[in-house]
């Protein structure tokens, strides 16, 4: 009886918290609208291959800012190149570089929020001083002087950002595992003999999933815009591969003769980074409700 | 009080000694060598005394303790590029940039605690969800492209305000051409704070609101507007300086690219330039420099916070 139930139960359970986030989901407006957008980009992303438009970086002088048209859906730059096929193009770079970096700000911040939470004293007291330290310190700065020095490829913006940003995601998983370290079934684990690595990684940090995913969604947000002003002024993923960023580099060169050049790439960062905040939102909403007291 | 301020003056000095060590190892990882010595036609014993000169014919240990002797003295180095001691240079930039960050941080206070007060004065109303839809937006717009899209908008449309630079060429100074200057740049770069701080007041107004005191104010028959501007204001804003404190470096990091956009000459657009241009002791030390004031200032807002909620303890 109790081995047939319990994996309904399971089953229920699951599709009540899918329940619980598509709730929280059609209550936030914008966050509905930002997943819309955020799926229907995706998905043209992933189709680009098979759309009838023009390589990305093929260079066409003959026809240089070119309004939108059959041929060129939103127009062409000013080295003829096609603005829409480079959208798409530079969308699946800055997403990715976005994604892998804030995975690697919640991985490094899980392992010293992990560790803080869970031996508390003297390791805690070091690891959350060096976090609060490190929020004060203007971090571009430092990004600044990692490329300059290392040079600004894909692998090198990936670790730099995931080295400086991982603070947020540290102080949200402390908080957690204070809550879990004290609970019955850590006490049990411990009590069956579970060392503390074991505890830390097989008991206590699935229990913080919904902080984790919490962090990688307002993550992928935040790293995304500063990829954005990195690529912008020439410091992050460089032509010709195309980022939203570094579309708009050009951009500044022709306000004068191709203002809408500047529209495109801006509206496409701001809606991706609204759809991963609002989304952010609405997890935290609907996984864990008390992580919503912790702000902004 | 002073054990408090001992403390954090020394956890300040920590993270300190952790940034000036990570940008040595940042130097010593680094793949190749200095871009100047990499150059092929470089005679072998020009580019043997430049090694020696700088110190690199040396071991990494002893140029560490060389490196954290110098900057602890203050020095800084010499640019590599420009050949002047890079201290000199920041202080050359610097009131420009503080000029930048001090009427950014004006809108951002000014504009953004207010808004927050009345989002949380009638909360849910139809005022309410625009700041909030507002905040969702400023928190997640590139600052750089409003920067771009209000250059377009205010200086190549329009011809209203100068989209580059701090003072027109060839005038004498006046208050009011420089104001014309400042006033795209410090809107741009107060976007994101502005925004970040009517979140945070809104929802530490609305906290301070459910508590028991507040009942009681409003029990006494006190007016909603002596319960709000007094009883609420005092208990909700203190928070509110503490995210001011984490304002700080946002506001100085985003300086440097707003800097570069509007071509403001300050330490952030020669931050940039520097890394542009390779030139390695000019961004490190600019880093360090921002990182020293910033920790600084830090430990004032610290201390201004414990003077003004004494239920703070200083242990």
């Amino acid at each position: 009886m109790a081995t047939a139930s319990s994996p309904v139960k399971r089953g229920r359970g699951r599709r009540n918290q899918w329940q619980v986030f598509l709730g929280a989901l059609a209550k936030n407006k914008l966050a509905l609208f930002g997943t819309t957008f955020l799926i229907f980009v995706l998905i043209t992303m992933a189709a680009a291959p098979w759309l009838p438009i023009p390589s990305p970086t093929r260079i066409n002088l003959a026809e240089t800012f070119q309004s939108p048209s059959a041929r060129h859906w939103l127009g062409t730059d000013e080295n003829g190149r096609d603005v829409f096929a480079r959208l798409l193009a530079g969308g699946r770079v800055s997403i990715a570089v976005g994604f892998a970096a804030a995975l690697m700000t919640v991985v490094i911040g899980s392992a010293l929020g992990v560790m803080a939470g869970y031996f508390g004293g003297l390791t805690d007291r070091l690891i959350m001083r060096f976090t609060d330290g490190l929020l004060a310190v203007p971090v571009f700065f430092l990004l600044l002087a990692v490329v300059a020095i290392w040079g600004s490829s894909i692998t090198v913006l990936v670790v730099a950002l995931g080295f400086t940003r991982w603070m947020g995601p540290a102080r949200l998983i402390r908080g957690e595992i204070l809550r879990f370290k004290t609970m019955e079934f850590t006490v049990a684990a411990r009590a069956l003999g579970a060392g503390h690595v074991r505890l830390m990684v097989k008991h206590l940090l699935p229990q913080a999933m919904p902080a984790l995913i919490v962090a990688t969604s307002i993550g992928v947000g935040n790293v995304m815009l500063i990829e954005a002003g990195l690529s912008f002024l020439g410091l992050g993923i460089s032509p010709p591969t195309p980022s939203w960023g570094n579309m708009l580099t050009a951009s500044q060169f022709y306000m004068w003769t191709a203002p809408h050049l500047a529209v495109y790439p801006g509206v496409m960062i701001l809606l991706t980074v609204m759809a991963f905040n609002t989304l952010g939102d609405v997890f935290r909403d609907a996984l864990d409700p008390r992580l919503r007291s912790s702000g902004p | 009080m002073t054990e408090y301020i001992i403390k954090q003056l020394f956890a300040g000095a920590a993270v300190l000694f952790i940034v000036v060590s990570a940008t040595f190892f940042l130097i010593q990882a680094a793949p190749g060598r200095l871009s100047i010595l990499a150059d092929p036609t470089l005679d072998p014993t020009v580019a043997a005394n430049i090694e020696r000169r700088l110190g690199l014919d040396q071991s990494a240990a002893v140029q560490y303790v060389r490196w954290m002797t110098r900057i602890g003295q203050g020095d800084l180095g010499n640019s590599l590029v420009f050949g002047r001691p890079v201290l000199t240079m920041i202080l050359e930039r610097l009131p420009a940039t503080l000029l930048l960050g001090f009427a950014a941080l004006l809108i951002t206070v000014f504009v953004g605690i207010p808004s927050g007060i009345i989002a949380a004065r009638w909360p849910n109303s139809p005022l309410d969800q625009g700041l909030s839809f507002l905040s969702v937006i400023g928190l997640a717009t590139p600052n750089f492209w409003l920067g771009i899209l209000l250059i377009i908008l205010f200086s190549v449309t329009l011809g209203w305000l100068p989209g580059a630079g701090m003072q027109t060429i060839g005038q004498p100074f006046s208050v009011f051409d420089r104001l014309a200057y400042l006033v795209l740049p410090a809107i741009v770069l107060a976007t994101s704070t502005t925004a970040e701080l009517m979140r945070y007041t809104r929802s530490s107004w609305l906290e301070v609101i459910n508590q028991d005191f507040v009942r009681s104010a409003r029990s006494k028959g006190l007016s909603e507007r002596v319960v709000h501007g007094k009883h609420i204001m005092k208990n909700a804003l203190i928070p509110v300086l503490t995210i001011l404190g984490l304002t700080l470096p946002r506001l100085v990091g985003g300086a440097a690219i707003i800097e570069s956009l509007f071509s403001w000459p300050g330490i952030g657009s020669m931050a940039v330039n520097a890394a542009i241009g390779r030139d390695t002791t000019l961004i490190l030390g600019t880093t360090i420099f921002v990182a020293i004031a910033v920790i600084v200032s830090n430990l004032f807002i610290d201390l201004l916070y414990g003077v003004l909620d004494p239920r703070i303890r200083f242990d």
